[in-house]
């Protein structure tokens, strides 16, 4: 097949494989390279710095003084193990509620009469559209001690001292579910709406009653859409900066944010290459599910 | 039929916003018969199904299944089950466990239905495939286990939604009769739905022809077949020949028939007015080929087509309507070809007159 | 069956009230006339008047616009010849490394893409400025379009393309005059979901923009840090007003395609 490729065919493929190349697999090695290295007041800062000026030689020459200094650094400090303790908790607490709140939102949308179902997913689907960060900071004023929630429950007189839910945990994990809601629905809708009726009438004539068809029949079956969507917002949301940033408190501990800490704040740039490495490959195997289950739907 | 029918439809009536798929259809369907449901798509046969199994409810009229009233019914506490025309297994389960669906929700317990499953598997001829998923089984497999899995619950009824469309004609004909030879040996009501006329004819022991969301005729195969009491009928199974005419006497219980452009005078079983227009039904396998070429209707061989175990032919007769003639056997050898000129003729007792 | 109807209305009710309600509180608030953003003071729309004179605001959305049509074309150009690869090329060499590659973008945290964008460019000794920031989003929106236009291209029935080659068409001719053809409203949506990404991103750009090029979501969300204002509330309204407008406009054209087809 490879053989009578023709130009057009080899720049076809050549282009995004040189893109991906370039921008996307040499970025990995540079970073691995980085956090092999150690920070130092210069710019760039760290050393040793690779100048193709200085001459092939040199460059050898200077291989030498790579160290797995950074990675001893994030190996010594607790706080790392910690952060990315913590991210995996509140991402692996954040996907459970995300599943929650998708599943019967997808299915009543999957279940509704055909003419209507372009229309729920536009307006499901909507939401993402709209800037991201805008619908965070929304959360902000909705989730502050004197904000938008806590005024109406006070004044239903449901409760008669404000819900402390800004800056915690807590409203990290509404802004991940809130955030990546969308990306749950998806998947699901698609399994489900998949699925033909006539399962569920099969199920029913066997005496099923509609509870017992969608526990037995329904749920199992949209399994890959659940794994898919799963998937797609827990990786994401580990390495998440800009909620934990607008909603979190100064305990909350994410590993997005430490990156974002040492490599900005601390300007310590072969921590944040190791802390980006190591954290890359906790998600490698999370990353491989992901996209088997994604080539899988695609073949044809 | 026994006396107390299994399934009653009183005056029932099912609307889809400006169409009526079902309208004011009463029927009786004994225990124990195998019934059909017949008719060209849109005629209301599915409806029909769908509102005994319980997933359509009637705008009008009443369904009894055992003289009990449906109208609350859901589908899962019917006593009624069906064989998806789709078969509708379920992707997740193996076969055993598509077979053992309907008994865990009746609550068995486990080994009655191992040996259930087991039962059922050796009766539609599917043993040791018990742990195979839907997936890795052939069409006629999947069907079988679809049927399994429909009697499982030892349903009063199993409605049987076109359950040989899928099928190649040689396993159709199979399937035909080891659904009869089932149905006998089960002495469960089995009430076939299609738009087969042939099937309808081997399998079933009663047909309801529908049409427009009514029954235009029900009967024994043979009766509906010789004697169809519309042209919708007479049209919709097997293949007829329709010719017009006029009563021009009626003689004992014979009335004569003298057909539009065409000299001649036929004979008809059954008695109308003189002067009467009427629609004349003749079978192509009954029209009668004249060997002395000067007697009967002449015409033209339009063309001829060789079957093996039938030969048909069509032929325009002048001044008359194009008509078709069938021949079985070691007679379609005398079916004359292309072109030939030949002359027909309607024997006495092969015409029924069509009621208006 | 008909008894869950209920619930699932529920179900529909609760899921778009809790999306929709952030939305719909942060347009209202941004008519607030008073400057505490969670107290009402009346209705008043001095928050848009000042954003006309927020020039810095206006400069960065300019950018951000620039950024985005820009970025959002390569990555359509770059991203559908990759779904054509993928879709049509068949087991090349390299297939599961280039699909892995495809694919990682799409849930990879935008940390990592950002650093290992920033570290290229700074190995490179590359300035930051407009073009890192297009060039970032670039790639990440290619892997979007790639994803969205394979999916299309893999439904499509081949044997549309094998009639226009047995009626005479190169491989490449029935991929121009056929296949692209009917793959075009995802094309075009592909384009969409890459530029509305980069109008978005606000971490990206952050690692890979330099002085003089701050997108927009960059400007808010150093606002954002400071402290809440209905002037972003403001910006915020607009926003989701031309997103809203460009998504009604999308959908009553599908609709009226697919009244034409029937």
């Amino acid at each position: 097949m490879s053989a009578r490729r023709s130009a057009a065919e080899r720049l076809v493929l050549g282009a995004p494989w040189a893109w991906l190349a370039v921008f996307f697999l040499i970025p990995f090695l540079i970073v691995v390279k980085i956090s092999l290295s150690q920070a130092a007041l210069a710019q760039p800062p760290y050393t040793p710095a690779f100048d193709l000026a200085d001459g092939w030689e040199a460059m050898v020459g200077r291989l030498g003084e790579l160290s797995f200094a950074a990675y001893a650094g994030l190996a010594e400090d607790w706080l790392y193990a910690q952060a990315y303790l913590s991210s995996l908790r509140m991402a692996l607490i954040s996907t459970a509620f995300t599943l929650a709140v998708a599943y019967p939102m997808a299915y009543a949308m999957a279940r509704a009469p055909e003419h209507l179902r372009p229309v729920l997913l536009v307006l499901a689907i909507a939401p993402f559209w709209t800037s991201f960060l805008i619908r965070v900071y929304a959360w902000i004023t909705i989730l502050k001690d004197e904000g938008l929630l806590n005024q109406a429950l006070l004044s239903l007189g449901l409760i008669s001292e404000p819900l402390h839910i800004f800056a915690t945990d807590g409203a990290v994990v509404i802004g991940i579910v809130y955030s990546y809601l969308p990306f749950m629905v998806l998947p699901l809708y698609n399994a489900i709406a998949r699925q033909p009726p006539e399962l569920r009438e099969a199920a029913a004539d066997l005496g099923a009653s509609p509870t017992a068809a969608f526990w037995r029949i329904t749920v199992p079956l949209s399994g890959p859409g659940i794994l898919a969507g799963c998937l797609l917002v827990f990786i994401p949301a580990i390495g998440e900066f800009v909620i934990p940033d607008l909603l979190g408190g100064s305990d909350t501990l994410m590993i997005g944010r430490t990156l974002w800490v040492e490599f900005f704040d601390n300007r310590d740039w072969p921590a944040a290459s190791a802390v980006a490495v190591v954290l890359l490959a906790l998600l490698v195997v999370p990353m491989a599910l992901y996209e088997r289950s994604q080539m899988a739907e695609a073949q044809p | 039929m026994s006396a107390a029918p299994l399934i009653t439809f009183e005056h029932v009536t099912k609307r889809y916003g400006a169409v009526t798929a079902v309208d004011d259809v009463s029927l009786e369907i004994g225990a124990g018969e195998f019934f059909a449901l017949l008719g060209p798509s849109g005629c209301g046969k599915t409806t029909l199904m769908r509102l005994i199994a319980g997933f359509e409810t009637p705008d009008a009229g009443r369904i009894l299944i055992d003289g009990r009233d449906m109208a609350d019914m859901p589908p899962h506490a019917r006593p009624v089950n069906m064989m998806f025309q789709s078969y509708a297994l379920f992707p997740h389960m193996d076969v055993a466990r598509n077979i053992g669906f309907g008994l865990v929700q009746a609550g068995q317990p486990k080994h009655e239905i191992e040996t259930r499953v087991s039962e059922l598997l050796r009766l539609v001829q599917l043993e040791g495939l018990g742990a195979r998923k839907p997936d890795q089984l052939s069409g006629g497999q999947r069907q079988r286990v679809a049927l399994a899995r429909a009697l499982a619950r030892k349903p009063r009824l199993v409605l049987l939604d076109e359950p040989l469309a899928a099928l190649d004609r040689k396993l159709r004909e199979e399937t035909q009769f080891e659904l009869m030879r089932l149905q006998r040996e089960l002495g469960t009501g089995f009430m076939l739905v299609t738009h087969d006329q042939d099937e309808a004819m081997v399998m079933a022991q009663r047909i309801a022809v529908m049409r427009a969301g009514r029954i235009e005729q029900l009967g024994a195969p043979r009766a509906i077949y010789e004697e169809p009491a519309s042209r919708f009928v007479a049209g919709f199974i097997g293949e007829v020949n329709l010719f017009d005419g006029v009563i021009e006497r009626v003689d004992g219980g014979v009335s004569f028939v003298r057909l539009n452009g065409l000299d001649v005078l036929t004979p008809v079983a059954g008695v109308g007015a003189v002067g009467e227009s009427v629609t004349l039904a003749v079978r192509p396998e009954r029209m009668f080929l004249e060997l002395m070429h000067d007697e009967g209707l002449p015409g033209v061989v339009l063309d001829s087509a060789y079957r093996g175990d039938t030969q048909v032919a069509r032929v325009q007769l002048e001044n008359g309507p194009l008509v078709r003639l069938a021949r079985f056997g070691a007679d379609a050898a005398l079916m004359p070809e292309r072109g030939a000129k030949v002359r027909l003729s309607i024997p006495p007792d092969a015409a029924r007159i069509l009621p208006a | 069956m008909k008894s869950t109807s209920a619930v699932r209305t529920a179900a529909l009710f609760f899921g778009f009230a809790f999306l929709y309600a952030p939305i719909a509180l942060l347009v209202l608030y941004s008519f607030n006339a008073s400057r505490l953003v969670t107290v009402w003071g009346g209705f008043s729309t001095r928050w848009y008047a000042s954003l006309l004179e927020n020039d810095q605001l206006i400069a960065s959305a300019w950018i951000s616009l620039r950024v985005a049509l820009v970025s959002a074309l390569i990555a359509t150009i770059v991203g559908t010849c990759a779904a054509i690869a993928l879709a049509r090329f068949g087991r090349f060499r390299g297939r599961i490394a280039f699909s892995s590659m495809i694919y990682a973008p799409l849930v990879m945290p935008e940390v990592i893409t950002g650093l290992s964008l920033l570290l290229l460019f700074v190995a490179l000794d590359i300035p930051r400025g407009f073009w890192t920031v297009v060039v970032a989003h670039a790639t990440l929106g290619m892997c979007f379009v790639a994803v969205v236009v394979h999916a299309r291209l893999v439904t499509l029935d081949r044997s549309l393309e094998e009639a226009a080659m047995d009626l005479g068409a190169t491989p490449g001719g029935a991929l121009l005059r056929v296949t692209l053809p009917l793959a075009a409203p995802s094309i075009a949506a592909g384009y969409a979901l890459a530029f509305i990404l980069s109008i978005d991103d606000v971490v990206i750009a952050s690692f890979t923009s330099g002085p003089g090029s701050t997108t927009l979501p960059m400007r808010i969300y150093s606002q954002v840090r400071l402290g809440v204002t209905p002037e972003i509330n403001a910006v915020s309204t607009i926003l989701i007003g031309l997103v809203a407008l460009v998504l009604l406009t999308g959908f009553l054209l599908g609709l009226r395609g697919r009244m034409k087809q029937a």
